[in-house]
């Protein structure tokens, strides 16, 4: 064996070692994303819900006060805060029934379609701009259909992508080391890049809520429960208070 | 994807809006709320069947029926019971599986011991018997498990769960050696009354630090006031370790240093307390005292009288055992026969007094 053909063997099996913790990553990130979002429907739907009406009756709490004595400016400055405050709870809460239902759970096969799919056309195996374009697109697509639990969607896709156009060209083994280099470095630089978005994705707040949750609910807590509870004796009681503010 | 040099231009790509800035209201207020753990569930409350079945696992453990023990208080545990979470991490922290018929009296021997004598547990030689103990009994501890369960009943404001999650940070056991914290979580069981909670905590302040070399140097003073502070609340509750400390921080030069005015009449005064409950260190300091004739008529057979007991009931292992054995071969030297003879009526009198 030729030394090049030798050295060409070494950087494929290294892209290859890379390829598959690309993968992981890309399937780690959307998986987490995706179990973010799922949480984040469940919260808003009960949790959220629930601050937006707390927060509607604090307002008319508040507007009632104020209408009871017209004169004093505390009470008008507080009910104009207490306005916008539920309106931006209103508008928060209500978000979410625009976005799509998650999928329930992630089946161990969605998993594995999306897998093929990322070893398939993941846009650092590319090596000319357009078919890094094309990638880039078909990916996007993989995600989406990823998020959405549709097995049936990736495995579409993996279908039209077809044979990869940059592999059926027969090459010198030169030009196969640079390709191979290429990727490589290509792979190396989205490692990083994922490796800091699943960070990033772990420092925001819903996930912390999700992680603080869940760890409780592994114990045999029901902290979300509890804080549901909490919400709506708060409701109730200020329903109390705004039906005595309104008959005096 | 991202921005690279070879392709200015990407196409771009969709994000779940899993997390921004702006919508982060609602989150931020449940995150807090549940952090905070101002959330609680709505009753805490003991109801009679909790209480019932506390007192039937707490049974089980006397009776060695750990089984049963632990499926209870998993139950009440869960239920959010704070104090069936405290016995749970008690479970945990001490060892709980391979009890068998061989090693049964092993294991309850050294639970009971574990309980009863817990509070003295940093004693070098303590624990170094309760390990052996555990270990030939085939205990198997869980000191996570035990970390998990004492915090819930801690957040809940159960002043033993504080204290004994305070001790872990203490100790670095299950969680990061962290003495910042362990003097938090005590603190807050001292503010509440809890006597363990003030000695432990005087403790902390009194030896706690030591690893600290900064801080010793600067805050010494400091730290030995407040551990005397709380010392002081604990023995005043009659909790007997807290007077042989407070008794200790008078007869070891803590007071000079801190510049209040030693008085052995008072360091008597808590060494009795404390000996009076079976505090065999108490016994040995009062030995001391009574030798010497510090805080009280110089005594030779009262002296060997406490040395005699100390030195019964001490472990084996520890220093003052040693040093009770030397002092009561050295008094043996310059009394009289008759006089030993007397010293042990009145050892044996006050055991026969403290038998029950």
């Amino acid at each position: 064996m030729l030394p090049e053909e030798k050295e060409l063997l070494r950087l494929e099996a290294e892209q290859a070692e890379l390829e598959e913790q690309v993968t992981s990553a890309e399937l780690a990130l959307e998986t987490t994303k995706t179990e973010t979002s799922q949480f984040q429907h469940r919260y808003y739907l009960v949790v959220g819900r629930l601050y937006a009406q707390l927060d509607e009756l604090d307002a008319q709490i508040a507007k009632a006060r104020m209408e009871k004595s017209p004169d004093d400016i505390a009470l008008k400055a507080n009910a104009q805060t207490a306005k916008q405050k539920a309106e931006k709870s209103a508008e928060e809460a209500g978000l979410i029934k625009t976005q799509p239902k998650p999928p329930p759970i992630i089946a161990p096969e969605l998993k594995q379609a999306y897998r093929q799919a990322v070893k398939l056309m993941h846009p650092d195996l590319a090596i000319t701009q357009d078919e890094r374009h094309r990638r880039t697109e078909l990916m996007a697509l993989v995600n989406l259909a990823y998020e959405r639990g549709d097995q049936k969607a990736i495995e579409k896709l993996i279908q039209e992508f077809g044979e990869d156009p940059e592999a059926i060209v027969g090459e010198d083994i030169a030009s196969r080391i640079v390709k191979t280099i290429r990727r490589i470095a290509q792979l190396h630089r989205r490692l990083g890049e994922l490796q800091q978005q699943i960070e990033a994705q772990k420092k925001t707040e819903i996930f912390q809520l999700r992680q603080t949750i869940e760890n409780a609910e592994a114990t045999g807590d029901d902290p979300l429960g509890n804080l549901t509870q909490k919400l709506m004796q708060g409701i109730s009681e200020r329903k109390i208070e705004l039906r005595k503010k309104r008959q005096q | 994807m991202s921005n690279h040099d070879d392709f200015p231009t990407e196409p771009p790509t969709r994000d779940l809006v899993v997390a921004t800035e702006e919508s982060n209201n609602l989150v931020t207020r449940g995150l807090e709320a549940i952090k905070n753990r101002a959330i609680q569930p709505p009753s805490l409350a003991i109801d009679g069947d909790s209480a019932r079945l506390l007192q039937d696992a707490r049974n089980a453990y006397q009776q060695g029926d750990y089984e049963t023990q632990q499926r209870l208080l998993l139950t009440l545990a869960g239920r959010g019971f704070a104090e069936a979470q405290v016995d749970l991490g008690f479970m945990y922290e001490l060892g709980r599986e391979g009890v068998t018929e061989d090693n049964a009296e092993t294991v309850k021997w050294y639970r009971a011991a574990a309980r009863d004598r817990g509070v003295t547990q940093y004693d070098a030689e303590a624990i170094k018997w309760y390990h052996e103990v555990a270990e030939q009994g085939g205990l198997v501890r869980n000191v996570s498990e035990a970390v998990k369960w004492y915090r819930k009943a801690a957040d809940q404001g159960n002043a033993e769960g504080q204290v004994n999650l305070g001790l872990l940070y203490h100790k670095g056991v299950g969680v990061p050696k962290d003495n910042a914290e362990a003097v938090k979580w005590c603190r807050k069981a001292a503010e509440q009354g809890n006597a363990r909670g003030q000695y432990w905590l005087g403790f902390i302040y009194f030896f706690g630090w030591y690893d600290d070399i900064e801080r010793n140097m600067t805050q010494e003073q400091e730290d030995y006031a407040e551990a005397v502070k709380w010392y002081r609340k604990a023995a005043d509750q009659g909790y007997s370790i807290a007077q042989l400390c407070l008794g200790l921080s008078i007869t070891s030069g803590i007071w000079a240093r801190i510049r209040v005015q030693e008085d052995y009449a008072e360091a008597i005064k808590w060494y009795s307390l404390s000996a009076e409950q079976g505090e065999p260190k108490a016994h040995y300091q009062l030995g001391l005292l009574y030798e010497e004739g510090k805080g009280v008529q110089k005594d030779c057979v009262r002296a060997y009288m406490w040395f005699l007991l100390s030195e019964k009931s001490l472990f084996a292992e520890s220093a003052e055992k040693v040093s009770a054995q030397a002092k009561l071969d050295d008094i043996k030297e310059y009394i009289s026969q008759e006089q030993i003879a007397e010293a042990q009526r009145l050892a044996q009198e006050w055991k026969e007094r403290h038998a029950s």
